[in-house]
């Protein structure tokens, strides 16, 4: 049987690596995410999860090793052959990144309405009557009232700052959305309200994710697999359920258990 | 004993579900690596109509056979063959075409494949999502089933409207009243979620059904619908393996009894 496009893989990497200095960031990594699948990266502070995030990204370059994507024309190119050009509209286009502290994915300097219309402009649209019409509408989509378009996202909430982050990627109907401890930082009620608009939209859009937590249950409430990262090694993988349910190594175990049940 | 397919008459179709020497241990790093033995060559088929039921005192290892069979819970070896939902349709058309999948073996995306297609699973705990109210959860998983035989309803609002209608029968079926279907089930009481629970299970229509004690939270009145439930999904021709507590509805939704102590007693002897 030859595969379909479906079949392979979006975005994949062999053997990716990062060393700083004598420093491993991360070893060795080899992963597959196929559209519409949710992989999430656990580990520890330190253990490699987001230089892995930022080598998956394109944001830093491996020292041995490659990922690769596979574009929206079907061809599939190593990360480390585009150009900056490439790079830069495959990262406005057809992928998103959100980061912990939104203030670090936002303009904040401009409107909530021009940051999302900013992506617009990127992918060609010029009608400025339009790319209000489509930022209102995601305003609303992920609760933020629409009467709010004009406004600074400084004059906003930590929980609406990251919404607001999230509608800035999504708003180009991306295929690849990378999530940086996306719950992190914000207080519980507004982590569900977060992971509850996460949730429908990855699955409303179908879109792949790599997800970068350390908490197992923003994985296990979002993801369909889970590697587990330690010392810049993946050291387990599979089902998120099995992970969580079944783990077989000894810090896979630990993770699990130190978990607090409420 | 010999096994009876009442739903599928065609003999040369093999079981939905076929484990052949399955076992699993446990090894506990944080304890000192201690191994605790599971069970060891389990082996059953489990045939179109049928309700199996796992039979043993409580940590004989039932409920691990299901994750087993589930793959959440990863078998140390052995095989768990699943005929699949699509080749049941194609198998006499293509009958070179590999018909079942081992769960043991398996990769993750093929059993994520699995699941959406022909695997379902009910326990008597909600993983309650937030925000999501109950008729949504159970509307949910009515799609999932239906997306399997016609795909082209899924999007359409025909589809979302009947899914809704659905959900709303059933839940009330389980005695789940009206103004609760609107609400996220996470502030209802243990026995509402499990109902919940069990109305999104008997939601999707998938061949293969695993239940998980989905009847110790119910009083008398909500039992009998779920031993119903378990009836229609037989007749439809569901391979049902089901672990039930209270004796007297064991006794009533088995069609066969397949005791696990003395697997449990083989993984304790293997150790």
């Amino acid at each position: 049987m030859t595969p379909t496009p479906a079949d392979r893989p979006l975005l994949s990497a062999i053997a990716l690596t990062k060393h700083y200095g004598r420093r491993v960031g991360c070893e060795g990594v080899s992963l597959d995410v196929h559209e519409g699948e949710v992989l999430a990266v656990v580990g520890e502070s330190g253990s490699g999860k987001s230089t892995l995030l930022s080598l998956l990204s394109g944001r830093i370059a491996p020292t041995s090793g490659s990922a690769s994507y596979r574009m929206r024309d079907g061809c599939t190119r190593d990360l480390a052959t585009l150009s900056e050009a490439e790079r830069r509209l495959l990262q406005r286009t057809d992928w998103g990144y959100v980061h912990q502290d939104a203030a670090a994915g936002l303009r904040m300097g401009v409107s909530a309405g021009g940051n999302v219309g900013e992506r617009l402009m990127a992918v060609g649209w010029r009608n400025y009557g339009a790319i209000r019409q489509e930022a209102s509408g995601w305003l609303d989509r992920i609760e933020i009232d629409p009467g709010r378009i004009d406004d600074s996202p400084h004059a906003f909430s930590g929980g609406m700052r990251q919404r607001l982050q999230i509608a800035k990627n999504l708003v180009t109907r991306p295929r690849l959305v990378f999530l940086d401890e996306p719950t992190g930082g914000l207080d519980v009620s507004v982590q569900a309200r977060l992971l509850d608009l996460v949730r429908g939209l990855v699955t409303d859009l179908g879109l792949a994710a790599v997800l970068v937590t350390h908490d197992l249950a923003v994985a296990r409430l979002l993801s369909h697999r889970m590697i587990v990262m330690k010392g810049g090694h993946v050291i387990e993988t599979g089902l998120t359920d099995q992970v969580l349910e079944d783990p077989h190594e000894a810090y896979t175990q630990l993770l699990v258990s130190s978990v607090l049940q409420v | 004993m010999p096994v009876k397919h009442p739903a599928d008459p065609q003999s040369d179709h093999p079981p939905h579900l076929s484990l052949s020497g399955v076992s699993k241990t446990f090894t506990l790093h944080l304890k000192g690596g201690i191994v605790l033995p599971v069970v060891h060559g389990v082996t059953f088929d489990v045939g179109p109509g049928e309700c199996v039921v796992l039979d043993g005192p409580s940590g004989a290892g039932k409920s691990s056979i299901l994750k087993m069979i589930y793959g959440s819970y990863r078998a140390d070896s052995g095989s768990i063959l699943v005929r699949t939902a699509d080749d049941r349709k194609t198998g006499d058309r293509d009958k070179s075409h590999s018909a079942q999948i081992d769960i043991v073996t398996a990769d993750p995306r093929r059993i994520l494949a699995l699941r959406a297609s022909t695997l379902g699973y009910v326990s008597q705990f909600l993983r309650a999502i937030p925000r999501v109210s109950a008729r949504d959860l159970v509307a949910a998983a009515v799609r999932e089933g239906a997306a399997i035989s016609r795909a082209e309803t899924r999007d359409d609002d025909r589809g979302h409207e009947q899914a809704q209608e659905l959900a709303r029968a059933l839940l009330l079926r389980l005695n789940l009243p009206e103004r609760l279907h609107d609400l996220p089930p996470a502030t209802f009481s243990g026995g509402e979620q499990a109902r919940v629970n069990i109305a999104r299970g008997f939601a999707s229509r998938r061949p293969i059904l695993l239940l998980d004690e989905p009847t110790a939270s119910l009083d008398a009145s909500n039992r009998d619908v779920v031993e119903a439930l378990i009836a229609e999904r037989r007749n439809d021709g569901a391979a049902i393996v089901g672990i039930f507590h209270d004796r007297e509805v064991r006794e009533r939704v088995a069609t066969r009894l397949v005791d696990v102590t003395r697997f449990a007693a083989a993984a304790t002897a293997a150790a």
